[in-house]
């Protein structure tokens, strides 16, 4: 399912045009990244949280030198499904 | 989060808070209910696609993937975000980031409302939109995921089939499933067929050039200069005698105008000024537009909404105007000159300079018109060229 799919099914449901549905998602995604950069867990309900975080640290080894060189830390992105979701996955493989 | 970065996230096109805003303010606003359900239909698309076809890809943001867990018979849902979102959250974490505060969405989008959302006319005021995202409101009660998305499988869509038997396969075969592969293969075709296109087309081209030099070495006959001469030489010469059905000469070409004309439909917030920035990259020829449109125009300030303008045509561009460029320009700025002379008498000895700094011959051909006061200001004022000569 791509974005434009996502914005006609939207349309189509909430009877709005595609035009103000893309913009609605534009801000509902801004929102989460917005808060997402603020290193807080974005809660979508009964689907599941979104969290970014930086990683640990990393380093590499200079075998000319003989010494580690410090890497700067990579983001990691989480998503935990609530209960409601995890259910209906589990749901869905026992069909 | 910074201006700029709010920019890039919404849009990586044109499109800022002061545009959203306003474009909400033409819809007419929503509502932080109508926002709520937006969001709880968001979601529940989100995951009746991801029922459906295992994966859903949201453009700048990022995908929702369903993958098989390794532990577990179900699967898990991961999400992976789009370069841009994680070059701008890594580049957001400083040192000190503080993560693990919590916040739900529906209260963060009320927040994010008061930022964007005009406030919203009620009663009699209220605009047609507002009844249809009521209207939306009142149906989203029925609403149900599985209805989300008509024709759901009750089956495993194929791709998470494939990302389950990934954790038994071999290296090479992981390898083969990557979805890099396919473009690389992809590219490659693409590379041999334009090899072999260049290859057939030099191995049809060199015999000619090869035969049209071996010809002089090979050939009994002496190349004849002057004879090749005279038969190319043949049809200029019909030409000129004026016989029928030979093409006449071509002139030589006009260059195309610098600007081909337009009809322009005002828009809000349109002034002649900025219409004349738009067509003819230069502000100050706005008085030609004002001369074709002179009867539609009553006040050259005060354009009235959804009003057809002709936006002529501009032969030269504006460092380099032809005559017939400069004589509209200047018949322009003097009809300004009879606007102002009525209405802000002040204004109108500068309209006139301007109307003269275009085409000299304005001043005898409306001598008529001009007051005395007038040509002591021209006297005065024969200053520097107009800003668009320059």
């Amino acid at each position: 399912m791509t974005t434009n799919e996502v914005i006609k099914t939207l349309a189509a449901r909430l009877k709005i045009t595609p035009r103000e549905a893309r913009l609605h998602l534009r801000h509902l995604l801004a929102a989460i990244s917005e808060r997402l950069q603020k290193g807080e867990t974005v809660s979508l309900p009964d689907f599941g949280g979104l969290t970014a975080a930086p990683g640990k640290p990393r380093r590499t080894f200079d075998a000319a030198t003989q010494e580690f060189i410090p890497l700067p830390a990579k983001v990691e992105f989480f998503f935990k499904p609530y209960k409601r979701l995890k259910a209906r996955l589990a749901k869905w493989r026992a069909t | 989060m910074s201006n700029s970065n709010r920019k890039t996230i919404l849009t990586g096109k044109a499109l800022t808070e002061e545009s959203i805003r306003a474009h909400l303010a033409q819809m007419g606003g929503v509502t932080t209910t109508f926002m709520r359900k937006f969001v709880r239909t968001t979601i529940a698309i989100i995951e009746a696609g991801l029922w459906r076809d295992g994966v859903v890809k949201i453009h700048n943001f990022g995908t929702f993937r369903l993958a098989a867990a390794a532990n577990s018979s179900a699967p898990q849902v991961v999400f992976q975000p789009a370069k841009n979102i994680r070059a701008l959250i890594l580049r957001a974490f400083g040192p000190t980031v503080q993560t693990g505060s919590r916040v739900s969405l529906p209260a963060l989008l009320e927040k994010h409302l008061e930022i964007f959302s005009p406030p919203r006319p009620t009663g009699a005021l209220a605009p047609p939109v507002a009844e249809k995202h009521a209207e939306a409101e009142s149906a989203f009660e029925e609403f149900d995921i599985a209805e989300a998305l008509p024709d759901l499988p009750e089956a495993l869509p194929p791709r998470l089939t494939l990302a389950a038997t990934v954790a038994e396969e071999t290296e090479p075969e992981r390898f083969l499933r990557n979805p890099m592969v396919p473009s690389r293969r992809r590219h490659f075709v693409w590379y041999a067929g334009a090899v072999a296109a260049l290859t057939l087309l030099l191995l049809f081209l060199l015999p000619g050039r090869l035969a049209e030099k071996s010809e002089p070495i090979s050939g009994s006959t002496p190349p004849q200069p002057a004879a090749r001469t005279a038969i190319i030489n043949a049809p200029d010469k019909i030409n000129n005698g004026h016989s029928p059905g030979a093409p006449e000469p071509k002139a030589p070409a006009k260059p195309p105008p610098f600007f081909a004309g337009a009809t322009h439909r005002v828009v809000r917030e349109d002034n002649l000024w900025r219409i004349s920035g738009n067509y003819y990259r230069h502000h100050y020829l706005w008085p030609n537009i004002y001369r074709a449109n002179i009867d539609a125009i009553k006040n050259p300030n005060l354009l009235e909404l959804d009003q057809q303008l002709a936006v002529p045509i501009l032969h030269g561009p504006p460092e380099q105007l032809t005559s017939e460029d400069r004589r509209h320009l200047a018949e322009g700025y003097f009809l300004l000159y009879r606007y102002y002379k009525t209405n802000d008498p002040a204004l109108a000895p500068f309209a006139l300079w301007a109307a003269v700094r275009y085409e000299a011959r304005i001043k005898a051909d409306y001598a008529a018109e001009l007051s005395e006061d007038d040509w002591a200001f021209l006297q005065a004022h024969a200053g520097p060229r107009p800003v668009a000569e320059r």
